[in-house]
């Protein structure tokens, strides 16, 4: 199944002279698809789905939830979550970590955004989290919140 | 010091002996077990008896002492080739799923996750090795996003997952998607791998 029409990417994605629209809502929600071989067992999103850190979404308030399979994704799965859904801040070894979502357009997806952490408060795109126990504890979290909106075909 | 010993029960008479393997199974000792072999008989016994797949006659098992002169039994083998069990048939389809994943693509997700690697796999041939001495099966095993190989295991509304990822390493987890998720690393000795399995199961009540 395709959502395109005439294979042209949608108007509502197309960023033009659209600003960084830095304001989330707590309740906008945020898509990433997923493929087959992480179909779900019940319904589910499990950690192992989920990236860290640093990952890509799109949110709801520029785009559809279906969006996030173009251009060649249409029978992958989706999953959901809310922006307030993102972890709160995980302290270890006196390091701060900082969960938030930023708008980061694209040309053909304006609304291209990624969920990212901040280390004491400073985020650093080639940052390195030595800390697994933080990795997991932010993907398990994150993964108890998400809700699957559509399966794998 | 590692052991090996073969264990026969007679279920009828709930008579349990041990034939010990002294490290090299080539060795076998019919020797009468003495005053501190009958000692350590009584806790073999206290740890076959709790788990269901040693409720079976026969079972070669292989162990170390720790540092306390315990027993910690970390293989067996009581699979017979026939055994057409569900549990055997489970393992089968995980090892099968195992294999398959290591030629998964890069970028398998598309947002750039690295297949399995050679790390990952070894250390999740190993617990699944030691899942099946247990008779613990995961519920299914999959691919990490973050590159390595999970093992889920899912009762009701808790789950647990044993990750190997690309270093090496073992990351494991425990949720009833209420309360905070239990996180922690696991070392590769046989030993944690054992307390590992039996925290999951203490975690899933069984």
């Amino acid at each position: 199944m395709t959502f395109l029409e005439n294979n042209q990417i949608p108007d509502r994605l197309i960023q033009k002279d659209r600003p960084v629209d830095l304001f989330f809502s707590n309740t906008e929600i945020l898509y990433h698809r997923f493929p087959k071989l992480l179909d779900d067992i019940d319904g589910y999103i499990y950690p192992s789905t989920i990236r860290f850190p640093n990952f890509s979404v799109n949110r709801s308030k520029y785009s559809e939830s279906y969006d996030v399979l173009i251009p060649k994704y249409f029978d992958w799965g989706i999953y959901s979550f809310q922006v307030q859904d993102i972890p709160q801040p995980i302290t270890n070894k006196e390091t701060t970590y900082e969960f938030y979502a930023e708008h980061v357009p694209k040309v053909d997806n304006y609304s291209h955004s990624e969920v990212r952490v901040s280390k004491n408060g400073i985020y650093d795109e080639g940052m390195k989290i030595s800390s697994k126990i933080v990795k997991k504890t932010f993907r398990f979290k994150l993964s108890d919140k998400a809700t699957i909106i559509k399966y794998p075909e | 010091m590692d052991f090996a010993l073969e264990y026969n029960s007679n279920n009828d008479s709930g008579f349990f002996s041990f034939l010990f393997l002294k490290n090299d199974e080539s060795t076998v000792t019919n020797d009468p077990v003495s005053p501190m072999d009958l000692k350590l008989e009584r806790r073999l016994s206290k740890i076959l008896r709790s788990y269901p797949y040693y409720s079976k006659n026969r079972a070669k098992l292989k162990g170390c002492w720790d540092e306390k002169y315990q027993p910690f039994i970390y293989a067996e083998n009581t699979c017979q080739s026939d055994d057409t069990s569900q549990e055997f048939c489970y393992f089968e389809e995980h090892v099968s799923t195992m294999k398959s994943l290591l030629t998964l693509e890069e970028d398998w997700d598309s947002y750039g996750a690295e297949s399995p690697n050679a790390n990952s796999f070894d250390e999740a041939q190993k617990i699944l090795d030691y899942l099946q001495v247990l008779n613990f099966p995961p519920t299914k095993l999959v691919p990490s996003v973050e590159g390595g190989i999970s093992f889920l295991f899912i009762r009701e509304n808790k789950y647990a997952d044993i990750e190997c990822d690309n270093d090496g390493d073992i990351i494991c987890g425990l949720s009833d998607r209420l309360n905070d998720p239990v996180i922690w690393e696991v070392g590769v000795d046989k030993k944690t791998l054992f307390a590992t399995v039996e925290k999951i199961r203490d975690f899933f009540g069984k």
